[in-house]
């Protein structure tokens, strides 16, 4: 980025590189040998790792976008406005991931289509959150298009995108409530196969208010993480903005729906009337994920927020983000088929960890290549009066 | 007398009773985070 | 299945928020419970005559043309493992230790043809069907591969060609529909069941049967028959002289339809698809209303500070002019006054000046 030759070998670039020297023959091989060449995945277990972090995970972190798009353009909270645009690259390169991730685990990926244009299966949730997660990705497509239309300069069909921000985002909350909710659902069909302490029919909900803590929490920690790494692109900008006061906001807002969401946690185990099994092993798990995930990142953000702690409140944005990949684990893996012996439970294999990987590396190298070069974290000179 | 089992299988008095706990917790907490110390406005 | 033109355009045509909205209308608009087509078939297992013998396994896989497995079907030391169906077994006869009775029980393991599958409701391109005669069947053209049915299914039965690269299938007993279509008899394994533990017909018959079966010998049977009622009722009922929970079948999965499950939260898509906009579209609305106000009384604000500022102004000009008049006024008149007072004294030095000199002339005379 400077005038001087880039370096080839920094820490950054050895580090991916390996991953993708190692992953990338592992993704080739998943479509050349199948699914159970490179999986643990069983008849007994047909979600594996590819659709708790790739999918369920994926989905939930990349919940920023609709966050954050509702907090500027729907309430107006323009203070907000310098981390639209990260937190919307965010999502859709998530989103995207999470395409890519499907496609990985489906047996057939390239009857993706099917759902839309063969056979509409209305009665099933995947089709509802296949259905949204299309349209959204779609939608994030046009919202961050933009941002290269800025860098290739492209003036009239720029405009006429922007012009369109309000109903696109409002369509991205509709589409994002949806099918943040309906990964909920999903589980809905396995009242049997779920521990009843994670298993309730608040499910959707639950899902949907995490998401919002996901993706608040994701903004904090993604955005500290982009304020250090691209330290040289912010710190050109002519108009810099006051990234700690972002921080603080967006921590206060995530304490608030924590301790919601913690509340709502609280009264699905009483209308399952399920406290005895809070002293069961499950149970003991069940409490680190509340308290340890979710009451303790809540309190840490109030009194981060109160005592004007910002690097209190960065550090519980990673411990609520955790928290939420948690829930996400607990519900499709660790809980589900709660009742088999170990023998038949599962445990993902290297390769798929390596693929999981291999798309999170992906994700960052095609973040690291766009904000480098296009107005991400900056406001692009020629298009500044405009928002 | 009833055990504690007892009592809680009153599942949805349980439900409510948690509600309320929670609405007024909640007041303390929109204080702790949105009143800074010394701030006396709202 | 071949895609009809009109059918595109009809998809293309609902497009963006009208296609969600019509997903949940086929679940919503069923109110009420389904009873199951009339006159279909179904299977009946007396778990009591059933000895273990693998005689069905043997026929299934030869009728379904499935790979021979490793150990043959004569060697029952299978039995003293666990099983469950696989993608080269659709069916597998497992060995249980049960309450009340010294001696093994033997129960056969196969796909129950749900009268309201978790799997057909699950399945987002429609692969899964309950067919009217009976059979739930998957299809081979449509299928995906996301394997949500076999997440669903309660009973753990669909399964998946893990090590197929390129055209894996989920394989699941079919109740031998094809070999029933053709008239063709009964299902295989039911024909070769060597001690008519299997009994094929229409499902009504079945009950029938079973409801006899334990009339006449009450002390024998458990006085239930699984699947009259379990998860919406199964094509595949079963009859037992031990405890269904002994031999595998579980009794806590109650009696609602596993799509059920589900309805209720595909139901609140098209509601949250129209009442959503109407809320944030209100929530803009009335942020932009109150940014609006906002910057209406700033600019009044401004307005009246420089309104004021220019009275001010004003006023203090026109004070200082008043002032400024006043004391020219009064200089003037200071001055005027000097200057009549000069010209007075003046006026009267002369006068007496001319008075002194005069007189002593007119006095001297």
């Amino acid at each position: 980025m400077d005038n001087a030759k880039p370096k080839l070998f920094t820490p950054f670039n050895v580090i991916t590189g390996l991953i993708l020297l190692v992953g990338i023959p592992i993704c080739l091989y998943r479509f050349m040998g199948g699914l159970g060449a490179v999986t643990n995945l069983d008849n007994n277990n047909p979600f594996g790792l590819w659709i708790a972090f790739d999918v369920l995970t994926g989905v939930a972190l990349a919940a920023g976008g609709y966050t954050i798009g509702t907090i500027v353009y729907i309430f107006g909270m323009k203070e907000y406005h310098p981390v639209v645009r990260p937190a919307i690259l965010t999502a859709f390169l998530g989103y995207f991931l999470v395409g890519v991730g499907l496609a990985f685990d489906v047996g057939r990926p390239w009857r993706m289509p099917y759902p839309f244009f063969m056979s509409q299966g209305f009665t099933s949730v995947m089709f509802e959150v296949a259905a949204c997660v299309a349209l959204y990705l779609t939608v994030l497509f046009l919202e961050i298009a933009p941002v290269a239309l800025e860098w290739l300069r492209m003036k009239a069909l720029r405009n006429i995108l922007v012009k369109a921000t309000i109903g696109l985002t409002i369509f991205g909350v509709v589409l994002s409530t949806l099918h943040q909710s309906s990964l909920g659902s999903m589980f809905l069909i396995v009242p049997n196969k779920i521990h009843p302490l994670w298993y309730s029919t608040f499910l959707p909900i639950y899902f949907f208010v995490s998401s919002m803590i996901a993706g608040l929490s994701m903004v904090i920690f993604e955005s500290s993480l982009s304020h250090k790494a691209f330290k040289n692109i912010i710190d050109a900008e002519p108009h810099p903005f006051d990234h700690d006061k972002i921080v603080m906001g967006l921590g206060k807002a995530a304490a608030i729906v924590m301790f919601g969401y913690f509340g709502i946690k609280v009264i699905g185990v009483a209308h399952g009337n399920h406290w005895h099994m809070l002293a069961t092993p499950y149970g003991l798990w069940f409490l680190v994920e509340m308290v340890g995930f979710v009451l303790v990142p809540c309190f840490l953000y109030a009194l981060g927020v109160r005592a004007g702690n910002v690097k209190l409140v960065k550090f519980t944005s990673f411990l609520a983000v955790f928290g939420v990949v948690l829930n996400r684990f607990n519900v499709c893996l660790v809980a589900f088929n709660w009742e088999l012996p170990m023998s038949e439970r599962y445990f993902p294999s290297f390769m798929e960890f390596m693929v999981s990987l291999t798309l999170v590396t992906a994700g960052l190298v095609a973040f690291k290549w766009i904000v480098t070069r296009m107005p991400v974290l900056t406001e692009h000179p020629e298009f500044r009066e405009s928002h | 007398m009833h055990t504690l089992q007892e009592f809680f299988y009153f599942t949805k008095g349980t439900e409510y009773l948690i509600g309320v706990l929670f609405l007024i917790s909640f007041i303390f907490f929109y204080r702790l985070v949105f009143q800074a110390p010394g701030d006396d406005t709202e | 299945m071949s895609i009809s033109r009109r059918g595109f355009l009809k998809i293309a045509g609902i497009g963006g928020a009208g296609a969600i909205a019509g997903a949940a209308l086929p679940a919503a608009a069923s109110e009420s419970d389904f009873e199951g087509y009339p006159d279909r078939y179904g299977m009946l297992t007396d778990v009591s005559k059933c000895i273990g013998c693998r005689s069905c396994e043997a026929a299934c896989n030869k009728q379904n043309k499935l790979p021979k497995p490793e150990t043959p079907f004569e060697d029952l030391s299978v039995l003293d493992t666990k099983r469950r169906t696989t993608a080269q077994a659709y069916t597998v006869v497992n060995k249980y230790n049960t309450r009340g009775s010294s001696e093994p029980a033997f129960r056969k393991l196969q796909c129950n043809h749900c009268n309201e599958p978790a799997c057909v409701s699950a399945c987002f391109v429609k692969a899964l069907t309950k067919t009217k005669e009976g059979p739930v069947l998957w299809n081979d053209k449509l299928c995906v591969g996301c394997r949500y049915c076999m997440i669903a299914c309660p009973f753990y039965i669909p399964t998946y060609e893990y090590d197929n690269a390129f055209s894996p299938r989920v394989m699941k007993c079919t109740m031998c529909a094809d070999k029933v279509a053709k008239g063709d008899g009964a299902p295989a394994c039911a024909e070769a069941c060597p001690t008519e533990a299997i009994t094929f017909g229409k499902r009504s018959d079945l009950m029938a049967l079973a409801r006899e079966r334990i009339r006449t010998a009450p002390d024998k049977y458990i006085d239930h028959i699984y699947g009259e009622t379990e998860v919406g009722g199964l094509g595949w009922v079963y009859i037992s002289h031990v405890p269904f929970d002994d031999v595998g079948l579980p009794t806590n999965l109650g009696g609602t339809p596993y799509p059920k499950f589900t309805k209720n939260a595909l139901a609140a898509v098209p509601m949250i698809v129209v009442l959503w906009p109407v809320v944030l579209g209100g929530v803009y609305a009335f942020a932009r209303r109150r940014e609006a106000i906002d910057k209406q009384t700033r600019e009044n604000a401004v307005a009246n500070a420089i309104e004021t500022t220019r009275a001010d102004t004003q006023a203090k000009a026109d004070q200082a002019r008043e002032a400024a008049l006043k004391r020219a006024a009064s200089q003037a008149e200071n001055e005027k006054k000097k200057a009549v007072k000069e010209a007075v004294d003046k006026a009267l030095e002369e006068a007496k000046q001319q008075q002194s000199g005069e007189a002593p002339k007119e006095g001297g005379a």
